[in-house]
């Protein structure tokens, strides 16, 4: 049994309000998303087998399984622990059961609604009194805290940031569904913003949004039979090398986002590479989830994207960044700071659009992406990554 | 959120030992906005992470009473009673 290329990505949907804006409640907008991958893949709901997520939330396989009156369900997998750390994981945790056998169409999913489960801004996940006495209570802080060491101790210029977010608003404006379409951001702004947790300015974080994305999967054969393009997953892995953020800011890759390894552990990002048989410098576009800036410069110096240090400023320019001619084109649909923010899901559809050659800022124009590599949260205690590859990898 | 054996050895028998409150700031972040009600310290105010000179642990605490901070500055743990607090805090001082 080999997992490359096992498993296919055929449907997808994300849908997205403002936040608080959402038509239903999470279950809803969640039930309608699948419905809508569903028929986009052509498969009957009720062949699904299986579904993922991540992050928590109330609607667990067995809930959608009488949703959607499927036959059997046969997987129904969470990702624990570490929020928008395991959203890559949750869609390699469907591709897993699918090249294993034990089932044949998973559903990776994730839905956010205000009205059912407040902000996540100010998620509970491990902000307990080790934390929250020092002022310390969002994701923004954890993420400040590290990034702050990224750039005053390990020299990774400033420039990195902003570039990152600059080349997120520079696609959007491509995106007429993104919140930023229509909204262009200049560096001027940029740097004028608000301190909101320094060294994160307003721009430097994500949005947040209502919404469902779902993302369907089935088995390389039978996606050869439907009439889409498979996205297909080349390579995945998840996890956390020593303890990682579990440990109240113990842990020894301390500006990492999560994915880089030890000496004796090769870590989250070499394990994709070595599994998908593709080199970092091979990848053709990149989403990496931006909860903040600072943490997805670090997943892409941990993913060997790009070099760590002062050199990540010299790498990491607008032009570089940007779609269809930089050397790393990352964010492509505007990403979770400047198209919509589904617990960072709407980042992996972009990854299996540019598969397909459908995004509005494509690469490779005419024939689509042959790698498209997603990246989850970063600085979460648990970190994963997935790289999708045409049929022309395998 | 701590554990509850040592890691190293896993033992149950885990217990308090007494340390200087001295460090050095591993590094810090400024806080503009006041995100809890609850906190006694108003914004803009600064949470650092200090690595303690006696052993390898890095413990978080508001800076009081500085100016700037920088990655490297030695501070010196306080500890202070909020009044709408039933704990004591420990907090940060630039080292005299
Ligand atoms: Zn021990």
């Amino acid at each position: 049994m080999t997992f490359r290329g096992s498993a296919a990505v055929v449907g997808v949907s994300d849908q997205h309000y403002p936040r608080g804006k959402g038509p239903r409640g999470e279950r809803g907008m969640l039930v309608e998303a699948i419905l809508a991958a569903c028929q986009e893949a052509g498969i009957s709901p009720r062949d699904v087998d299986g579904f993922t997520s991540y992050a928590g939330g109330d609607n667990s396989g067995p809930v959608l399984a009488a949703e959607l009156d499927i036959r059997e369900l046969r997987w129904s997998t969470m990702v624990w622990g570490g929020g928008g750390g395991g959203s890559a994981a949750a869609i390699v945790t469907a591709a897993a059961a699918i090249a294993s056998g034990q089932a044949d169409c998973v559903v990776a999913f994730r839905s956010m609604a205000q009205v059912s489960t407040g902000r996540l801004g100010y998620a509970k996940y491990y902000f307990d009194h080790q934390y929250l006495p020092h002022g310390i209570s969002t994701p923004a802080h954890v993420c400040a805290l590290r990034t702050q060491r990224l750039l005053e101790h390990d020299g990774v210029p400033r420039s990195a940031m902003r570039n990152l977010v600059l080349a997120a608003y520079h696609h959007a404006q491509a995106n007429p569904e993104a919140a930023a379409y229509g909204k262009p951001l200049t560096a001027k702004t940029y740097d004028e913003s608000a301190y909101i947790v320094e060294p994160f300015r307003l721009y430097d974080c994500s949005r947040e949004n209502d919404g469902a994305v779902a993302l369907v999967l089935v088995s390389a054969e039978r996606a050869r039979t439907l009439d889409v393009k498979p996205a297909y997953v080349l390579g995945g892995a998840q996890g956390s090398v020593g303890a990682y953020a579990a440990r109240n800011e113990n842990d020894s890759a301390y500006t990492t986002a999560g994915g880089s390894g030890t000496s004796d552990s090769p870590g989250v990002a070499s394990r994709v590479w070595q599994q998908a048989g593709v080199k970092a410098s091979e990848v053709d576009v990149v989403q990496v989830y931006e909860n903040f800036s600072g943490p997805a410069v670090a997943s892409l110096i941990d993913h060997g994207l790009c070099p760590p240090g002062p050199a990540a400023g010299d790498f990491l320019t607008l032009d570089n960044l940007i779609a269809p001619n930089g050397i790393l084109p990352v964010n492509t649909s505007g990403g979770n700071v400047a198209d919509s923010f589904v617990n960072g899901m709407g980042l992996a559809v972009e990854a299996v659009r540019q598969i397909r050659g459908t995004s509005r800022n494509q690469v490779r124009d005419g024939s689509g992406a042959d790698t498209s590599l997603y990246i989850g949260g970063p600085m979460a205690p648990i970190h994963s990554s997935v790289l999708l590859g045409s049929e022309k990898t395998l | 959120m701590g554990t509850v054996t040592c890691p190293e050895c896993w033992s149950f028998n885990v217990e308090w030992d007494d340390v200087r409150p001295t460090g050095t700031v591993y590094t810090w972040a400024r806080s503009h906005r006041d995100f809890m009600t609850e906190l006694d310290v108003k914004a803009p105010y600064v949470t650092v992470l200090v690595e303690l000179d006696d052993v390898p642990i890095r413990l978080l605490g508001i800076l009081v009473g500085a100016g700037s901070v920088a990655i490297g500055d030695r501070v010196t743990g306080v500890f202070q009673k909020p009044d709408n607090s039933s704990w004591t805090i420990l907090r940060w001082e630039p080292a005299a």
